[in-house]
């Protein structure tokens, strides 16, 4: 049923929330019509190409959110995406987005990060973030493959000394030795890649305690 | 550090991030100003990397030079601080432009077909808009020219 | 015309430290009077294909005192033109422009200040942060003879940066310098500093 566009005010910040190529058209509600039912259209747009496109799960929803991950995952590509809302026999203009380049902009997400101690070291072991897929029978891909210049950036906090300090490394593996027995020690990693300024996101904290020094253990016994 | 660009046997460095970094802090005010979002100037079909190297330096040398004859010259930026990011750009452009001129002048910037078929392309899409939305699109594709140069 | 009353400003000089740049000149005295100075500056492409352009520098447009941040507005590695004039009210100077163009290929850099910490039997280096251009070259090596000279390049940041895991009762040193890409030139490195690691050398 066609509404009368323009009658409703269009919903706000629209902007595409993008990590690993996960790309999420997000945006607030109009102005003033917070908690009343309505219901969006979503629309994107291929730069240089001719029309807008439809993307049929978002149309006439309710959420403030839409999947454009598929729809926008050719890397050479840039993209606009666009929302109007519907309430009743009402609808607003549309509410469009920039350009939106995901091979620039996506923000690389933290690696997987596995821990591992003895008495006087730490192994760490990262995993690349992995790309978004489309279903989880595709093979995944790690950004590593996308981002051959892919770092991270490991900070490592000595809980005794109250110190801490970094290292940036290209590889998946390193060991810390030569640290202090029974030390509680919080790891934190975020990958970066040399370039225009992304966002970025450090994995969570993970803290482990290095081991009892088995020396003055058996000395104690 | 610097990026080495493979152009064939031209073989040039730059400060690509340092540009990069300039272009992101006006791209999303240069680029609102770009209305006409069903033409692209700068398209895959014409990418540099896609280019056989030979002819790569050729092509660049032509692009730069259409974006210091035509585009900075002619862009009206809107005010002072984009004008002060926007002459960043040219005149680190223009580095890149001179070394060019530099294996030009050592015969190892030869200009092939595909060069000049690429570049008429480029600059058909360029001519087809209005002059100074041109120059607006043009400008705001430099993220796409940079990326090519970063895959080069 | 108001334009020829008021001095132009005069020696114009500009000094560049770890791509820091500072132009200067010498104060127009008006007794009992305030002036203002703008400056304005054209790179090499303003200059060649528009050189009627002349860009207000982003700090110094007006200004009060002799001198003039241009740290901003030079901003490629080409060469560029800055000029000053002097206002008072209504009057204007003349433009004085600097005898010779500045290129920031040019600046002085310094070897950098350095801190060499240890976190239990890890070395550590803390840089001075000298802003987005810098990236460090730090050389590090176990003192004694035939020690072998690792190098590590160390980009700015907060937190002090690990270099080497070093073993107890050993010395060791450090020095580093630094690289700046958009120039493609680095300083002089610094003086070593050797730091000794506490407890007794393991037994061969």
């Amino acid at each position: 049923v066609p509404c009368v566009s323009g009658d409703l005010s269009k919903p706000t910040n629209v902007t595409f929330i993008s990590i690993n190529m996960k790309n999420i058209l997000q945006w607030n509600p109009p102005e003033g019509l917070q908690g009343v039912e309505v219901s969006y259209t979503v629309q994107y747009f291929i730069y240089g190409q001719k029309k807008w496109l439809n993307k049929s799960e978002c149309r006439n929803i309710s959420r403030t959110y839409c999947d454009l991950s598929a729809e926008t995952s050719d890397y050479e590509h840039q993209y606009y995406a666009k929302v109007k809302a519907m309430w009743g026999t009402n609808c607003s203009k549309w509410a469009e987005t920039g350009r939106f380049y995901p091979f620039l902009e996506t923000q690389i997400g933290p690696p997987e990060v596995a821990l591992t101690t003895d008495e006087k070291s730490i192994s760490i072991v990262l995993t690349a973030p992995k790309k978004w897929k489309k279903s989880p029978e595709e093979s995944s891909i790690s950004m590593q493959q996308i981002y051959s210049n892919l770092k991270y950036n490991v900070s490592i906090y000595n809980t005794r000394s109250n110190r801490t300090w970094s290292q940036c490394v290209t590889n998946h593996t390193l060991v810390f030795s030569w640290l202090e027995p029974a030390t509680l020690y919080c790891v934190l990693v975020e990958s970066f890649v040399p370039g225009p300024p992304r966002l970025t996101q450090p994995s969570e904290r993970q803290c482990v305690s290095t081991l009892e020094d088995q020396t003055t253990a058996l000395e104690v016994k | 550090g610097l990026k080495t660009l493979h152009l064939g046997s031209c073989v040039i460095t730059t400060n690509l991030h340092g540009i990069r970094s300039g272009f992101s802090e006006i791209r999303d005010s240069v680029q609102a100003k770009d209305e006409i979002i069903d033409i692209r100037i700068l398209r895959k079909t014409q990418s540099l990397q896609g280019t056989k190297p030979a002819d790569r330096c050729c092509l660049l040398h032509h692009i730069l030079r259409l974006y210091l004859d035509r585009v900075f010259k002619n862009y009206q930026p809107p005010d002072h601080h984009i004008f002060r990011k926007v002459s960043r750009l040219a005149n680190s452009l223009l580095t890149i432009k001179k070394d060019l001129r530099l294996c030009h002048a050592h015969m190892s910037c030869p200009c092939g077909e595909e060069a000049a078929e690429k570049y008429s392309q480029i600059l058909s899409h360029f001519e087809e808009l209005p002059p100074q939305a041109a120059v607006v699109k043009a400008l705001g594709e430099l993220d796409i020219l940079l990326q090519w140069l970063e895959e080069a | 015309d108001g334009a020829a009353v008021l001095p132009a400003p005069q020696n114009l000089s500009v000094r560049s430290v770890n791509m820091k740049h500072v132009l200067t000149w010498s104060p127009v005295i008006v007794p009992e009077e305030i002036i203002h100075y703008s400056v304005e500056y054209q790179g090499e492409y303003e200059s060649l294909y528009m050189s009627h352009i002349w860009i207000p520098s982003s700090w110094c447009s007006p200004t009060q005192r002799p001198e003039c941040d241009i740290t901003e507005d030079i901003t490629a590695t080409v060469s560029y033109s800055l000029r000053v004039r002097a206002t008072l009210g209504s009057l204007t100077s003349a433009w004085s422009t600097l005898k010779h163009r500045f290129n920031q290929n040019s600046t002085i850099l310094t070897p950098p200040r350095m801190e060499i910490t240890m976190d239990g039997f890890h070395l550590l280096i803390k840089l001075e942060d000298l802003g987005p251009h810098f990236e460090f070259f730090v050389s590090y090596w176990r003192k004694e003879p035939g020690a072998k000279e690792h190098v590590k390049v160390v980009r700015p940041g907060v937190l002090p940066v690990y270099l080497e895991m070093v073993e107890p009762g050993a010395a060791y040193c450090v020095k580093a310098r630094t690289f700046v890409k958009a120039i493609g030139r680095h300083s002089a490195f610094s003086q070593p500093e050797c730091v000794k690691v506490q407890g007794e050398a393991l037994p061969l």
